[in-house]
């Protein structure tokens, strides 16, 4: 996910401060990982450059001088065509998970071991995340349910795998 | 206790309001259910009403009578004040149906009356019933005119008939005193005798009884299980919220009473409604009709069926509920489906074969005291062991059968997951069948006795003259009438001899007594004497005596007549002719009796060619000219009227029976069809194609019809021999009448099937995917 | 209402043998529920999920092996008895056809409580509060056959709720919703549950509803398996 393209659509609802921007950004995406000061100004220097963004203003006062940033209309095309380009659609094929199963199978472990653990470890994942699902606010609902969605694709192919394993080990196996 | 109290009370309730509510498959499960109970109600209520109606037609008949047979009490005794009535009763046929009445001549103004006649007819009137006074301007009474030329002066009333359409009629007529069966009527109305029964007729009426009572129980016990899948998914949710096997049990009952009592309500508003109806009912088989005011249930029986049908239905509620008790899962799991036991199912038809056993011949002749409830309990539980064997039946062939067709795939393996209701439906029409072949068994013997067959069509006529030649002149008329067949007529007059000894003299035309004798020359006023009998020793009178001639014209007055034997014209042989002639010593030509006056009853017999109604009308109207003397008789079955009316009545029991259980398997298919109505809309929407779905049903109810065929069959004859040897009989069975019995349940099947196909059309289209 | 009776297990099964015909549904399971929990029991179609569930619940017998509820050995009791236990003890939510179609969906919440032999004015009223706590007081007076399929599973978590049970048998709760009325239902479930302190067995197949519980059983051919992770 573009940092740079999800500031941009930040600014869209309205000119604001780079430190504004950061609060407004983890409260909505950052749940795991906040942005950190250097990356937002970096970015949006870039930004200013690419001429995406433009300074509103400076606000002189006690302390540092803050920048207020707008979104130019080059920016706010980017935006829009950054919305309507759908994803890649990334398989995951050779992910660490299935590495380990492989791994484990190939070494005579016990490959519904791996598997239960994962699930384990996943669902322990996803327990937080409904947590604060069922306490937080419509955005938190949305970002934790997209990581839930995804952990549940993980088991459900974990389930599959589990219940392949003979197949699978025979294939594996010389 | 009374928390308790209020907790069944509670359950009851819930109950109640599970059958009255759920939309629209609640409310056509119940209407199902109402229907299915109703109709069986009013069978019950109508057959309650038999006793009753009898009744009241026999009292009105006795009230109206002027004899009752006796001839021992055939006087009545003078009633003071009273101008008694010469009456006798004629009876005549039209159209197949009887006509019957009374000749009537009174002696002076304070006559009696007779029931629903205002005055009694003089001479040149009568007072017809309103069926016959409309038959007789009816189109189609051309024929039957010319006999009732009489002015009318009014109509019998209902209190003078026994039924609204029966023909009846008072004649005046000036010459009643002295012809046939005359009676002085001092006052209509004799008391009424109760029939009594052979022990055959007895075991035919509780045979035909039981035959059409068994199944209307039957049916409304499969009513009251209708859409019991839908139910057991309803109660097995109760149990899944705690409530316990009393509770449901107690609920399900609830809901059953409520059908029951619904279907009690249209038992008596249908049973209402027949009862307005029936007088406009003119089937031959009711011949005079039925008035609605004769139909009044026995109250202790129709008690005994409103308090009877709820608890039956209740009661097989409950008794199904058996599985969805042990297990509240009832529909979620499928895997504990247990096979039918069948030693309860065998104790009703062992115990009936037991307690027929035990009674061999006791019913040959008379009713054995001490028979009957052995004997109609023995009926009825092997009737009952039907419905209770088939389905364990059903099952059992059915686990047996695969393969085939998709069409007859998909009913196999239907009916194996679930044959009880396919046997149940059918069930009804297999008790019908079982009454039915053991019935027609029964009417083997008791037709051989009871209505004897006859052999050629004839008619006989008789009628009092004044004298020979008018006597005579009744042969002529006859032999006018187009389409007759040969007709012989003679006489009968006694001789009394100098020694005071009677002997016969039989008095015909030579044609006629060529036929009787072998005689070879014969004219007009020939008498010939006859080889007496041997081992009889009549002396026949000799040419020039003079002795007396005795009659007995009008049947009971005795007329005499002086008469000099004429020259013997010669001696023949007698040959095997009828009775007329039987014990005649001397054959005469009526001109041999010339001048003699003597009133003599001639009797005639007119051949017919087979049953030829326009013939026998236009020989009663040939006697039209001779007043009301002359008497004709149709001479076809002579029928014992108690044996006829249990036919009857048997005849129309069968027909209603046979329709409800027709409309029983209409009513449990249709019920079929829209509990599985998911189930097919999901076949169609799979692209099973309609006629193959069409084949499936009617495979699923061929392949029980098929097993309930041969198991009425074993069953229907098994009670046919234990009822003969009870009855003392020999086994006779009439195969074709019992293919026949066998075809008509098997159409009854297929046909209520095919009304079927309309909403399976319907359920199957893709719309029954939304259910639910 | 102090549930916890000398500190011991709330439910417990102790190898469950169960074989429906000659196929073994459970082989040996075991499983522990204290009061309050959520457990999830997961595991592949015909793993014996909900086999454990119908044993744990009382409406299966076990073959053999032992089901305790509050320390009483379930499996020995009457017919009666259980019966009750499921009308007070209990609550069922499953996946569908646990309602009542004939009974609108008021009178299905208040059905529990009218079998205990409550008067009908007290049931329903006890009804429609959870019907409004379960935000489905709208349908309160339709039939089941009339609502949506989420709305139908409210008012199914509403009666199993409505006795105060101590455990609550969700058997695939949100198997036949799309997964905004599965999260909605699963959260009105589990708070509610939380609220009143029961216990939840809540059996799916799918990790996301098993997100909801405080730990997972799997079942796997018939036999349970538990994992700790080493925190």
């Amino acid at each position: 996910m573009s940092i740079g393209l999800t500031l941009l659509g930040l600014l869209e609802t309205g000119p604001r401060h780079g430190y504004d921007l950061k609060r407004a950004y983890d409260e909505h995406f950052g749940q795991d990982r906040p942005l950190h000061y250097g990356q937002v100004y970096s970015t949006l220097s870039r930004l200013l450059r690419d001429g995406l963004v433009e300074v509103d203003g400076v606000e002189v006062g006690e302390g540092p001088e803050r920048k207020r940033y707008a979104i130019t209309s080059a920016g706010v095309t980017d935006v829009h065509d950054w919305l309507i380009t759908p994803e890649r659609p990334e398989p995951y094929l050779h992910s660490t998970l299935y590495t380990k199963v492989v791994l484990a199978l190939m070494s005579g472990r016990s490959a519904a071991e791996v598997l239960d653990v994962q699930r384990a470890s996943h669902l322990e994942t996803m327990r937080g995340l409904t947590r604060r699902k069922l306490t937080g606010d419509l955005a938190d609902q949305l970002i934790c349910d997209h990581a839930l969605f995804h952990l549940e694709a993980d088991l459900r192919w974990l389930e599959l795998t589990a219940a392949r394993l003979d197949q699978l080990a025979k294939e594996v196996r010389p | 206790m009374i928390v308790r109290m209020f907790r069944w009370w509670q359950d009851l309730m819930l109950g109640i309001r599970l059958a009255v509510s759920g939309g629209r498959a609640g409310w056509g499960r119940l209407a199902l259910t109402a229907i299915g109970v109703g109709l069986g109600v009013t069978v019950l209520l109508a057959a309650t009403s038999v006793g009753n109606m009898l009744q009241a037609r026999d009292d009105r008949g006795y009230a109206r009578s002027i004899s009752n047979g006796d001839p021992n009490q055939a006087r009545q005794t003078p009633v003071a004040g009273v101008d008694p009535v010469y009456a006798a009763q004629r009876t005549d046929q039209f159209a197949g149906r009887d006509i019957t009445g009374y000749i009537v001549q009174k002696t002076g103004p304070n006559a009696p009356l007779a029931p629903g006649v205002d005055r009694l007819p003089d001479p040149g009137e009568m007072v017809l019933s309103p069926a016959l006074a409309e038959m007789l301007n009816a189109p189609g009474g051309d024929l039957l005119r010319p006999r009732y030329t009489e002015r009318a002066i009014g109509a019998v009333g209902p209190e003078g008939l026994t039924g609204p359409h029966e023909l009846f009629f008072y004649v005046g007529v000036s010459d009643v005193a002295d012809q046939h069966e005359a009676v002085r009527v001092y006052r209509f109305g004799v008391p009424s005798v109760p029939t009594k029964l052979t022990g055959l007729l007895w075991l035919l009426i509780v045979l035909g009884a039981a035959a059409l009572l068994v199944p209307v129980v039957v049916f409304v016990a499969s009513s009251a299980r209708l859409a019991a899948a839908a139910r057991d998914r309803r109660l097995a949710a109760l149990r899944l919220v705690g409530a316990d096997g009393d509770q449901v049990r107690r609920i399900a009952a609830g809901e059953a009473f409520v059908g029951a009592l619904t279907g009690l309500l249209v038992g008596v508003v249908l049973f209402l409604i027949g009862r307005s109806l029936v007088p406009n009912l003119t089937v031959p088989a009711l011949r005079g009709g039925i008035f609605s005011a004769d139909i009044s249930p026995n109250w202790i029986l129709a008690t005994l069926i409103v308090v009877a049908v709820p608890l039956l239905a209740v009661a097989v509620a409950t008794f199904s509920l058996r599985r969805v008790i042990i297990e509240p899962l009832g529909v979620v799991r499928r895997a504990h489906n247990q096979r039918r036991r069948l030693w309860w199912r065998l104790v009703p038809p062992v115990l009936g074969i037991g307690l027929l056993a035990t009674q061999g011949g006791r019913l040959r002749n008379e009713l054995t005291a001490g028979s009957e409830l052995p004997v109609a309990a023995g009926i009825v539980l092997l009737l009952a062991a039907v419905p209770l064997v088939l389905p364990w039946i059903v099952e059992r062939v059915v686990a047996r059968l695969a393969g085939g067709s998709p069409a007859w795939q998909l009913a196999i393996r239907r009916l194996q997951l679930d044959s009880g209701t396919p046997a149940r439906v059918v069930g009804g029409v297999a008790v019908v069948l079982t009454g039915a072949i053991a019935l027609q068994a029964m009417f083997i013997p008791a037709t051989t006795e009871y209505a004897p067959a006859v052999g050629e069509p004839k008619m006989y006529v008789s009628m009092p003259s004044a004298d020979l030649r008018t006597a005579f002149s009744l042969e002529d008329k006859l032999r006018k009438v187009p389409g007759a067949g040969q007709i012989d007529a003679g006489a009968f007059a006694e001789v009394r001899n100098g020694d005071g000894g009677l002997l016969g003299m039989y008095i015909a035309n030579c044609d006629d007594l060529r036929r009787s004798a072998a005689i070879t020359s014969c004219s007009d006023g020939d008498v010939f004497a006859v080889d007496p009998p041997p081992g009889a020793n009549p002396v026949a009178p000799t040419a020039g005596q003079r002795v007396t001639l005795e009659s007995y014209a009008g049947g009971s007055t005795t007329n005499v007549a002086q008469w000099t034997v004429p020259a013997i014209t010669g001696k023949v042989r007698r040959q095997q002719h009828g009775q007329a002639t039987e014990g005649s010593v001397l054959y005469a030509t009526p001109a041999a009796l010339a001048g003699v006056s003597l009133p003599i009853d001639v009797e005639a017999t007119v051949q017919l060619s087979a049953s030829d109604d326009v013939v026998v009308q236009h020989v009663r109207n040939a006697l039209v000219p001779y007043g009301w003397r002359a008497t004709a008789f149709a001479g076809t079955a002579i029928v014992s009227g108690t044996f006829w009316l249990i036919g009857e009545v048997l005849t129309i029991g069968s027909v209603i029976t046979l329709l409800l259980a027709a409309a029983s398997l209409l009513v449990v298919a249709l019920e079929q069809i829209r509990e599985r109505r998911r189930a097919l809309a999901v076949l169609t929407a799979n692209g099973v194609k309609r006629s193959v779905l069409a084949r499936s049903l009617l495979w699923q109810s061929a392949v029980p019809i098929a097993v309930a065929v041969v198991v009425a069959m074993v069953i229907g004859l098994t009670l046919t021999g234990l009822l003969l040897y009870v009855s003392g009989q020999p086994l006779v069975l009439d195969w074709p009448a019992m293919a026949l019995f066998v075809g008509t349940a098997v159409v009854a099947v297929l046909a209520s099937t095919g009304c079927t196909l309309p909403s399976l059309w319907r359920a199957a289209s893709v719309e029954g995917l939304r259910d639910e | 209402m102090s549930a916890e009776i000398d500190g011991g297990p709330l439910l417990e099964a102790v190898d469950v043998h169960k074989a429906f015909g000659p196929t073994p549904a459970l082989d040996g399971a075991a499983i522990r529920l204290w009061p309050g929990e959520v457990v999830a029991v997961m595991g592949p179609s015909g793993s014996g999920k909900s086999t454990l569930l119908h044993c744990l619940a009382g409406i299966l017998r076990p073959d053999s092996g032992t089901v305790y509820y509050r320390g009483a050995e379930l499996s020995s009791m009457s017919d009666v008895a259980r019966s009750e236990l499921r009308r007070t003890d209990f609550g069922f939510v499953f996946q569908f056809g646990q309602l009542v179609p004939e009974l609108t969906c008021l009178e299905n919440v208040a059905l529990p409580l009218r079998l205990g032999g409550q008067r009908r004015r007290e049931a329903e009223r006890a009804a429609t509060e959870w019907l409004e706590r379960l935000e489905v007081a709208d349908v309160a007076n339709k039939r089941p056959g009339e609502t949506s399929g989420g709305q139908g599973q409210r008012v199914a978590v509403a009666r199993a709720l409505v006795t105060g049970p101590k455990v609550v048998f969700a058997d695939e709760p949100t198997g036949a919703l799309d997964s905004l009325n599965g999260e909605r239902v699963m959260k009105l479930l589990v708070n509610a549950a939380k609220d009143t302190g029961a216990a939840v067995v809540l059996v799916t197949h799918e990790a996301r509803v098993a997100a909801y519980s405080d730990r997972e059983v799997v079942v796997r051919d018939g036999r349970t398996r538990q994992v700790e992770l080493a925190q």
